[in-house]
């Protein structure tokens, strides 16, 4: 099999992973089925009751559930009183321990119902918060069929008077869609009555929507079907998750320990809300523009004038070429490392970027170029820049597509594969350049032994040192990134640079003007909220 | 055609990513969200590339019977055998086989790798710390007190807290030009961004 | 002499380092030393934890960082043990499952179950899988993984690393991001590690977030004490530290007077080299 047909292979392959990666379908849920209530008399064998439990309701879990994707999030059971009540309501309840022998069914106990009482039951099963189950067609709830009728037995724990009433103010509540959102979510705020004795927690119901859906239950941050605010406070703030539209009603339910829920007035219709720009980035939009406006104006002038941009000398990047013509004379070829991280690594793109001109530069110098890399994609993406870098060269020949090797992903794997081809290949020219990490000094060191000319560069400051102790040249942080312009010497890019440059002069004068504000007047409103905005975001 | 419609793609994808910095509106979320799950699948489908130019590299050489041919076969070899190992046991509870892999050979050789740099440390400090001139002379300063400031030997020198400047070294002389690089570092990597998305840079393609 | 001093075998220098390596380990010899504020934090905050409190703990090193970071982990480990917390641990680097595993078959399965090694003198009541102490497991994704844990735990980790689902696990009750943990520990030697976690959680969800790391990337982090990482402890050094606070010497003990040593090495290496080329640039002076 040719070195041709063994490339179709892979990406035929590789375009079937994707297409399956892309392909997975917004699903629908599935309900629970098969609801049975019981009076708890004697307890199934290895159970335990978690409280004083009256009624066991046992269903069969959602055909969705545990299908490999994980669609569910919870089950949430609802009572109603047989004959009296109209809608079902949350209730206090327990999840019970998992039959293993039945693994598609699960069952909860109740533990505030009252003795005598008749109840029937629904289970819900809540969809994971997951885009695709927001948006789509797919419901986010789904209810089983109602249970039998059972009557409650006498709570199972003897220490919790089964008379106690609980004097239960149901709470007042709004809903708005939250500051900066994407247009799937509301903010659901309550006011807790100020005493409230008896009470085991809240639960959130939403009905309506754009699906006009019943009354289900509502997941907030908090993500648990009973909400239980600290002690003494005064307000319960829950995130929702919700589809766009309108139509969104909310009820908070009061649990009582012993008795049934209380449901509050429901509140007023809302909406969800998309907002088109979250002012608190601002600013990084204001420095972003300020480059871009800068970038071109430098280059209309650069254009106009026909003067060059001057940029200064980096003799780190002017060693470059001198160390390929060095290579070429030695008959060596010329090692390129393009660090070791991913390739949306920034660091690794601007590698990229050199190898480009590098791989162009030994192409004309008829040299030959190695390029070890830890990332596949990082191989694949170099492998069509040092190919590209010959034909500019008007080389194309001269190319050898296994001059471009994936080694390892395992960090020292690679170290030491590369150090091995230091050691048999001997290069002349060893150039590292992108993202480093604790192998920087090994790799440099071997290169050191060989004889290599050596020109590093790194963002990585921990890394650095290392860089600047073993090799000849080496390239300090943003160094790295003006490479290739340098050596394009393209107005277009050294414009850019230039750009840089000056917003980096800005960054400067508001330090300074920052450290003289916070030494001159450390009291002062403006040294105050800089203090604190430097203390949030960390650096 | 050949890099009009590569540079296009990197502005439109390049373009909406820095826009969604900006605009909480969950539509551009999930298309970028997707746009996010296909750069997963691409890198995991490059493994599938990256194994095949490992075999490509490495088995004519292997047949050839070239220079070194022993560690290439070690290589092949040994990378198949870990990969069946990791597929057949998997990765999540690693018993048999692949934990026998993973103690016996990858932690001790891992572990050796890091470890060959105290050596280096060593060599590099020998040659290449020289006192060359007052920065050089500076940096040797500050290196030497660090390192004397970490160990225990530093708190019994009588005449100088070496622990105490060593605190204040790390704290403030190398803070602030790490800051300084890093400032500059992120600009730079802000300014690399934009050229590419913009098109500006364009030398990984070609001419047309 | 001068003459062959210059073109000193690095072979040599090697020997030196592994003599300088080897030796103290052989012949432990004791050197006292202070524990400086940023390691004595953690050990005061876990102090403090009334018991049963729930801490969580994101192993993110490899085998490479394993002789630096890994005495940390154990004496924090035993400290956490003696102070009956509750540990959750869990994974970012895919070679951390093994380290983990290791350290729970051996600290809290082995010494701890048995009353030997630092349990031997001290109260033992068991430690129940599930109840007391649980391994997540490992979840790819880096960052973002990180910022998820900030907000649903379960979500990342549908069950625990033997199958067992969270909602299940009495060590879960209550627990739904890591804003519900009183302290959250990360020993890590990269990324992603601790600078991760400020970004993403510690800050936004005003955590109580120590850290481990390795020395070369202590600097890294020092930026963030004490306001966003209230503890941190720096390779050997700050391991033996915690160490000599939990009265437990262990490997890192041991190994600063190996890092003494070989300090003191690299020192003498750089004397020597500076000798040699002022010699050397006298020399050159004197001829012309």
């Amino acid at each position: 099999m040719s070195v041709a047909q063994v490339r179709v292979i892979a990406w035929f392959s590789s375009a079937l992973v994707l297409a399956a990666g892309c392909t997975l379908e917004a699903p629908t849920l599935a309900a629970p089925t098969q609801v049975r209530a019981a009076p708890v008399t004697a307890l199934a064998q290895g159970m335990s009751v978690p409280g004083p439990a009256s009624v066991l309701i046992s269903f069969t879990k959602s055909a969705d559930d545990e299908r490999g994707i994980d669609l569910v999030k919870s089950y949430v059971p609802l009572r109603r009183r047989a004959g009296v009540d109209t809608v079902f309501a949350p209730f206090l309840f327990a999840r019970a321990d998992d039959d293993a022998a039945h693994p598609r069914t699960a069952s909860f106990y109740d533990l505030n119902a009252i003795a005598g009482e008749r109840y029937e039951y629904v289970v819900w099963a809540v969809a994971e918060r997951d885009f695709r189950t927001v948006s789509a067609s797919g419901a986010q709830a789904a209810v089983s069929a109602a249970s039998n009728v059972v009557v409650a037995s006498a709570p199972r724990d003897a220490s919790i008077d089964g008379t106690h009433e609980a004097s239960v103010v149901p709470a007042r509540l709004s809903a708005t869609p939250p500051e900066n959102d994407g247009g799937r979510a509301l903010a659901v705020s309550a006011t807790l009555p100020a005493r409230a004795s008896g009470v085991a927690g809240y639960a959130l119901m939403v009905e309506g929507g754009p699906r006009s859906s019943p009354r289900h239950p509502a997941f907030g941050d908090a993500d648990r079907a009973l909400l239980q605010p600290e002690e003494g406070a005064s307000t319960l703030e829950q995130v929702v998750s919700a589809a766009p539209g309108d139509g969104y009603r909310f009820v908070l339910y009061t649990i009582p320990v012993r008795g049934d829920a209380v449901a509050s007035a429901p509140s007023a219709t809302v909406g969800t809300a998309a907002s088109l720009l979250d002012p608190n980035k601002l600013n990084v939009g204001v420095v972003l523009a300020l480059m871009l406006a800068l970038t071109f104006a430098f280059l209309r002038r650069a254009q106009r004038g026909g003067k060059d941009i001057f940029i200064r000398r980096i003799p780190g990047v002017d060693a470059i070429e001198e160390a390929i013509g060095r290579a070429t004379e030695m008959g060596r070829p010329v090692l390129y490392v393009p660090g070791i991280d991913e390739i949306q690594n920034v660091q690794t793109i601007a590698s990229i970027l050199v190898l480009g001109r590098v791989s162009e530069l030994v192409a004309r110098y008829d040299t030959e170029i190695k390029v070890p890399c830890c990332i596949p994609l990082v191989a694949t993406v170099g492998e069509e820049v040092v190919r590209q870098g010959f034909y500019d060269a008007g080389r194309p020949d001269a190319h050898r597509p296994t001059n471009v090797q994936w080694i390892s992903s395992e960090q020292f794997a690679f170290c030491a594969a590369t150090n091995g081809i230091m050691l048999r290949d001997k290069p002349a020219t060893n150039i590292f350049l992108g993202c480093f990490f604790g192998e920087s000094l090994i790799l440099a060191e071997t290169g050191y032994v060989n004889r290599a000319i050596q020109i590093a560069g790194t963002a990585e400051i921990t890394q650095l040192p290392f860089f600047i102790a073993a090799c000849d040249y080496t390239l300090l942080g943003e160094e790295l990134f003006a490479v290739s312009a340098y050596m394009s010497r393209d107005a277009k890019l050294l414009s850019n640079l230039k750009a840089a440059d000056w917003v980096k002069a800005l960054c400067i004068a508001i330090l300074v003007v920052g450290t003289a504000l916070a030494l001159l007047a450390p009291q002062s409103a403006v040294t105050k909220a800089l203090v604190e905005h430097v203390l949030t975001t960390g650096e | 055609m050949r890099t009009t419609f590569p540079l296009l793609i990197t502005f439109v994808a390049g373009a909406l990513l820095i826009l969604e910095f900006f605009i909480p509106h969950a539509g551009l979320k999930d298309v970028v969200g997707l746009m996010r799950d296909w750069g997963a699948v691409v890198t995991a489908a490059a493994f599938v590339l990256g194994a095949v130019n490992v075999l490509q590299v490495n088995i004519p050489k292997i047949a050839r019977r070239e220079a070194d041919w022993g560690y290439k076969a070690v290589l092949v070899g040994s990378a198949i055998f870990t990969a069946i190992a990791g597929f057949y046991y998997g990765k999540v509870e690693p018993t048999g086989v692949y934990g026998w892999l993973f103690d016996t050979f990858y932690a001790p050789q891992n572990a050796t790798m890091f470890a060959l740099l105290a050596f280096f440390v060593a060599s590099a400090a020998f040659r290449a710390f020289r006192a060359r001139n007052l920065e050089a002379t500076l940096m040797l300063t500050a290196a030497i007190i660090v390192m004397i400031g970490v160990t225990p030997v530093g708190e019994k020198i009588p005449f100088l807290d070496f622990t105490a400047v060593k605190d204040w070294i790390l704290e403030y002389a190398n803070n602030g030009g790490r800051r300084a690089i890093l400032i500059g570092a992120a600009l730079g990597a802000v300014a690399t961004g934009l050229r590419v998305v913009l098109g500006l840079e364009r030398s990984h393609l070609g001419s047309d | 002499m001068l003459e062959r001093l210059t073109h000193l075998d690095r072979r040599w220098l090697f020997l030196a380092m592994g003599i300088a390596i080897v030796v103290p380990l052989l012949l432990p010899v004791s050197l006292s030393f202070r524990v400086s504020p940023m390691v004595r934090s953690i050990y005061d905050e876990i102090e403090k934890m009334p018991p049963g409190t729930t801490v969580f703990m994101s192993v993110d090193y490899d085998p490479s960082s394993k002789p630096e970071i890994d005495p940390f982990t154990r004496a924090v480990i035993r400290h956490l043990l003696r102070k009956r917390a509750r540990i959750v641990f869990a994974t970012l680097w895919e070679t951390g499952v093994p380290i983990v595993q290791g350290l729970m078959a051996e600290l809290i399965e082995g010494e701890y179950a048995h009353g030997t090694g630092y349990f031997a003198d001290k109260p033992h009541p068991p430690y129940v899988y599930g109840r007391d102490y649980v391994f997540l497991g490992y979840k790819a994704g880096k960052e973002q993984t990180i910022a998820a844990l900030g907000q649903n735990i379960a979500q990342l980790f549908p069950t625990e690393s033997r199958g067992t689902p969270l909602a299940r696990l009495p060590i879960m009750e209550g627990k739904t991001s890591l804003r519900d943990f009183a302290l959250v520990l990360n020993p890590s030697s990269g990324f992603p590690g601790s600078k991760e976690y400020v970004r993403q959680v510690v800050a936004r969800l005003n955590l109580r977030f120590a850290s481990a790391t390795t020395a070369v990337s202590l600097t890294d982090l020092t930026p963030y004490y004490p306001e966003q990482i209230f503890g941190l402890v720096g390779g050997m050094r700050g391991a033996a530290e915690y160490e000599q606070l939990v009265g437990y010497p262990g490997t890192a003990t041991a190994g600063l007077n190996v890092l003494t040593f070989g300090q003191m090495l690299v020192i003498a290496a750089i004397v020597l080299g500076n000798l040699v080329y002022f010699l050397q640039r006298a020399r050159t002076r004197g001829r012309h």
